[in-house]
This record gives structure tokens, sequence and C-alpha cells, in this order.
């Protein structure tokens, strides 16, 4: 929204100064990283075997992670939305707990769980010798965790606000639930749902911490693109320069594509 | 072959309790105050509200009956609802709105569309089939959403104030258009409304609810006749005349005339509205202004309220309110004839 012309459309100096302060402090670390970038071994950067590697890695597993977000968490939100199941309050924390907390937390927590002795990856390892962590899946499930509340988020907030007397309507004219999900629901919700889906997608190529706990990071399997720039941190800084020059070229696209409007969906701000 | 409704439903401190029957081809008027329950009726009937108590049932097949448990999904029941703002689906064209209900109960996506298309010919609105809800205009909404009800060829029809989203001007064209189109389905019908033109036009036969229970039933002349609330008394105890209007003279089907106060109207068919406050009875032919004098027959005198009215024969079929004294001094009873004065300046004009 614009501001309103007017006499608070000019700032006084002090307010004009701090603002530029707080924007110049975001602004700096990307300057850096432009100002020290190699462009020079950019050919040789491209060619890298092992950032070749990292890179379809990440862009495989958060694709995966997207589409289980969104078969799970589309469902999941729709519980939070509509159902009158007792403690839904407490299941809406429960299930975005993981956008606050330290995912190095979540890793350790989901190790505790599914990891060879966890409570339910001990069981399962001992049936079928099956073990998760340090594993692609691994990748996916620590991105899940930590990805999913976003696109739920959305969702939930687009259909809490999303008027009942359209679904009821169809119903009349014949549309059982599911077809009524699928034909009014959906497509009413379709902007917020692309949001949340981009923005489940952004979080899952950027998930380090929790990744790093439970998949660990081995190349080819478990190195994602964050965790080769923080690897490459210690040997090679023009590549780690580079890969953060990726990453952020990824999340500044996704910012800009989706513009103010949809962001202001997704929390439920807006005009 | 009809509809049949004996209903309780509770929702909070509001309660109603309803009963009443629809046959098929039958367009019945449900009148009522706000929050009078006239949409929980709806919204039971369609099955968008289970009953507390009671039943729906339609041709002997029961839709709701809490006391058997059973209760019919609304995509089960055959039921058309035209929705007070429409409920128009924003994301689908006016075709693709009109084909929903046959998409949703199966049928395939080429003959669904064939169907819509016929249905948007038949409503003259071909030409709009491809345009979204919301470049339409009122009149063009109203009619999508009446197509895209009887594309499912329902047994009930339920129109929710189906003219109280249009502004006056289109009201008494699309009104006319309705009554046309009402009258060729087979289906139960019921309008909720509470403008008496509306019932009077739409409608064989009204339903008052009030507070949550039915006050009264029959013809619109029924209730002018003899109230038995005065909210009845009030809104729909007017006298409605229909005729055809020649410039300040509207002319009935028999042939009787009256004349008109000042009015901005085309010639055409008209509506007049007199209210019975208006109507004045005399025992001897009166003198001065009115420019409306007739003799008519008494048909019956009614003192269920706290006034009396009096219906009036041929030529016009009126009812006049009169005081107790206004009465004593007339001298007058059932069967007798009297003289009957109406000022040109009360007699209401709205369009058909």
């Amino acid at each position: 929204m614009r501001p309103h012309p007017g006499v608070w459309s000019r700032p006084s100096r002090p307010i004009l100064a701090l603002g530029l302060v707080g924007a110049s402090f975001f602004a700096l670390p990307f300057v850096a990283l432009l100002a020290k970038a190699p462009w020079s071994s950019l050919p040789e950067f491209v060619r890298d075997d092992d950032v070749q590697s990292a890179l379809s890695l990440s862009i495989i597993t958060s694709l995966i992670t997207t589409f289980l977000a969104v078969v799970f968490g589309i469902p999941l939100a729709w519980v939070l939305a509509r159902s009158e199941i007792p403690g839904r309050r407490w299941l809406r924390a429960l299930c975005t707990l993981s956008m606050v907390l330290p995912p190095v937390v979540g890793g350790v927590a989901l190790f505790l769980a599914l990891g060879r002795r966890g409570i339910v990856g001990g069981p399962l390892f001992a049936a079928f010798g099956v073990s998760l962590p340090f594993t692609t899946s691994a990748v996916v499930v620590a991105q899940l965790f930590v990805a999913m509340p976003f696109l739920v988020l959305t969702v939930e907030a687009a259909l809490r606000s999303l008027d009942p007397a359209k679904e009821e309507a169809a119903r009349t004219l014949g549309g059982s639930n599911w077809y009524v999900f699928r034909r009014v629901t959906m497509p009413s919700i379709q902007p917020a749902a692309v949001s949340g889906l981009v923005l489940t997608w952004a979080r899952a190529l950027g998930e380090f911490g929790a990744t790093i706990t439970f998949a660990g990071s081995f190349p080819g399997t478990t190195r994602t693109v964050p965790l080769a720039t923080y690897l490459a941190l210690e040997n090679d800084l023009d590549q780690a320069i580079l890969l953060s020059l990726l990453l952020v070229g990824v999340s500044f696209g996704v910012l800009v594509g989706l513009r103010d409007r949809w962001i202001g969906v997704a929390f439920g701000g807006g005009p | 072959m009809s509809l049949q409704v004996e209903i309780g439903v509770d929702l909070g401190d509001f309660s109603l309790a309803a009963a009443f029957t629809v046959e098929r081809g039958e367009t019945v008027a449900l009148v009522g105050s706000n929050g009078a329950g006239k949409s929980t009726v709806l919204r039971a009937i369609a099955g968008l509200q289970p009953v507390d108590r009671g039943l729906i049932a339609f041709d002997g097949t029961v839709w709701d009956d809490p006391s058997i448990g059973t209760f019919v999904a609304p995509e089960r029941r055959r039921v058309g609802v035209v929705f007070q703002q429409y409920l128009l689906f924003d994301h689908l064209s006016a075709l693709d709105n009109v084909a929903f209900g046959l998409r949703a109960r199966g049928v395939a996506a080429g003959e669904a569309r064939r169907t819509a298309v016929d249905l948007l010919a038949a409503f003259d609105i071909s030409g709009i089939a491809a345009q979204k809800p919301a470049t339409l205009s009122g009149g063009q909404a109203q009619r999508v959403a009446l197509a895209r009800a009887l594309a499912i060829e329902p047994d009930v029809l339920l129109l929710d104030e189906p003219l109280a989203a249009l502004d006056v001007a289109a009201r008494g064209a699309v009104r006319r258009d309705l009554d046309a189109r009402l009258d060729q389905t087979h289906a139960a019908r019921i309008v909720v409304t509470h403008d008496p033109v509306d019932a009077y036009a739409l409608a064989d036969r009204v339903i008052v609810l009030e507070h949550g229970c039915v006050t009264q039933s029959g013809t619109m002349f029924d209730l002018a006749s003899a109230p038995r609330t005065s909210y009845v008394a009030e809104l729909l105890g007017t006298n409605l005349i229909r005729g055809v209007l020649r410039g300040d003279l509207l002319v009935t089907a028999v042939g009787a005339e009256l004349v008109v106060g000042a009015h901005d109207l085309a010639d055409g068919e008209a509506l007049a509205s007199v209210r019975p406050q208006a109507i004045s009875l005399h025992r001897e032919r009166p003198e001065g202004s009115p420019r409306n004098v007739w003799r008519a027959e008494i048909l019956n005198i009614d003192r269920s309220v706290d006034r009396i009215r009096v219906r009036l024969g041929s030529p016009f079929a009126l009812v006049a309110e009169v005081t107790p004294s206004g009465l004593a001094v007339l001298e007058r009873d059932v069967g007798d004839y009297v003289w009957v004065s109406v000022k040109a300046s009360e007699v209401n004009l709205s369009a058909m």
C-alpha cells in the first residue's frame, strides 16, 4: 500500500537517519558478497562436480519436500481451519513450532524420533533394517519438518477468510465434499496456496541446521547447497561466495515473484 | 407430489417451529421480518441446517427426520437454491457456473456444457456465456444464478430474496421475467421476501413467519382481508390491483377503471397498491373531490385484530379498514351495498 501523501510522508530527520541505518544493515552483507565475488572463477565454479551435485541434490530434495508439504499440509490446514476437534489451538501451535525453533533442535528431535535408536526409528530398523539418518530421505524429512508450516499457515489463513456460503451453494448443486473442495475451495484459495508453496520451497532450499544434524553432510547424498557453502568457507572462500550468491539470487527472485500482495495474503496482512 | 415441512430448529436462544406443505408447480412466498427464521427454513430444506425436531420429506421420501436418524446430504437432495447474493463461482465463466451442478452430478463435460448453452439461450443471456461473474450486471447475475439452480432439474426450488440485490430500476423487469420463468418449472417453489409486491407478483400463496412461528398463511387477498397479526396487517394487508396503465387510468382485466395519482411510469402493465385505511365507505354517494367512486357489496367483515377490515366485491376486490365507530355509523352488514371512494393520490403504482 502506498503511504498516504501528506505530512506523514516526510519523516523527520532522526527517524529518516535511523531508518537508513537499518536499511543499510540489510544491504551491506549483499553488497559485500557482490563486491568480493570472484567473477573470473565463475566458469570453473559452474563446471565444478561438487557444486553441480550439491545443486542438483538441493533442487531435487526441495521439490520433493514441496510436493509432500502439499499432500500433507493442505489437509492439515483444512483441519486447523475448519474442523472442530478439541485442542485445535494447541495443535496449531505444535504444527508451527518448527518455524521458530532453532533448526538444530529440530534435527536433534528428529534424530531421537527417527534415528536408529529412536522411538519410531528403532523398531523400524529392528523390523525392516531401514535406517533413515544420513540418507537423502533424511534431507527431505529435515526440510519438511522446518518448511511445511509456511504452507500450512498460509493455506489455513486463506481457508479461514473464505466465506463458506459458496461451498454450501456448491453442495446444493450436487457437489460431494471432495468435489466441492477441488472445484470451489481450492480455486478460491489458490493465490494463498501458491504463495505458501513458494515460501515452503524457498525455506526447504535454504535448510541447514536440521539437515546437517539429522542427515549429515555426505557429498552426493546429503550435502545440499547450504551445507556445501558452509564447508567451502573452510578451504575455498571463492566457492562459498558464489554458492551464497546463488542462494541469495533464488531467495530474492522468490520475493520479487511473490510481490507484496502474496506475502500479504500469506501472513494475513495486506492493505 | 409435495414438499412437506414440519420442523423445529434451535439456534442459541432462537427457536424455530414451522409446518407447511408446498405442491409441485406451486409458488409459496415465505414472508417475515429480519430474524423471523426465513433463511433457517430454507437452509433446513436445502440440507445446510439439520433440524432438531420434526420432518422434511418430498413425495414421501424423508430428507431429514432426527427421530429415525435420517439425514440426506444436500448434494443428494434435488433442491435448487438461488441465494440472496447469488453466490456465483468467481473463478468460473457464466457457462461453467450453470454447468457446475450437472458436472457435480457426474454428467460428462460435453453434455453438461451443451445443456448449459441451451439454458443460457433460454434465459436470453447467451452473449455473456464466457464472462466471469464479476463482470455481470445484477439482472444478468440473477439469471445465471436461476439458470444454475434450474440446470439440475430440482424437485424443490428455493429463492432467497431474489430481487433484493437489484436496484429499484431493474427490479420490475427482472420480477416479471422471474415470474414467467417460475411458471415454466415443475418444482415446488419457495420465495423468501419481505416485499408485498414480490409476494403478490410471484407467489400463489403466502406463509407468514414471525419470531420463528407461522402466524398466518393464505392468498394475499386472504391476508389483507383478515390479518391475524399487526405485522400482517401493516406490511402485507395492502390492496394490490393488477392492470394496464393508460395515462392516469389503470384498467383491470374486467375493464374496471381506477384513476391513479401522479406517476412517471410509461403505459403498460402496472401494479397499483391502495392502503385499506385510504378506502372510505359511505351510506350515500359522497360529494367532493375523490375521483374514484363506486358501489360495491360487502362480502365479509373481519374484527380479528384491533381494527375492522371490510372485504368488498366487484368491480375491485378490495379491503377497507374502518374504525368500530365508523362501522356503526355506516349501518351496513355483509351482503349490503356501500359507496366506496378512493382519492387518486392514494393509488400508488409500481411497474410490473
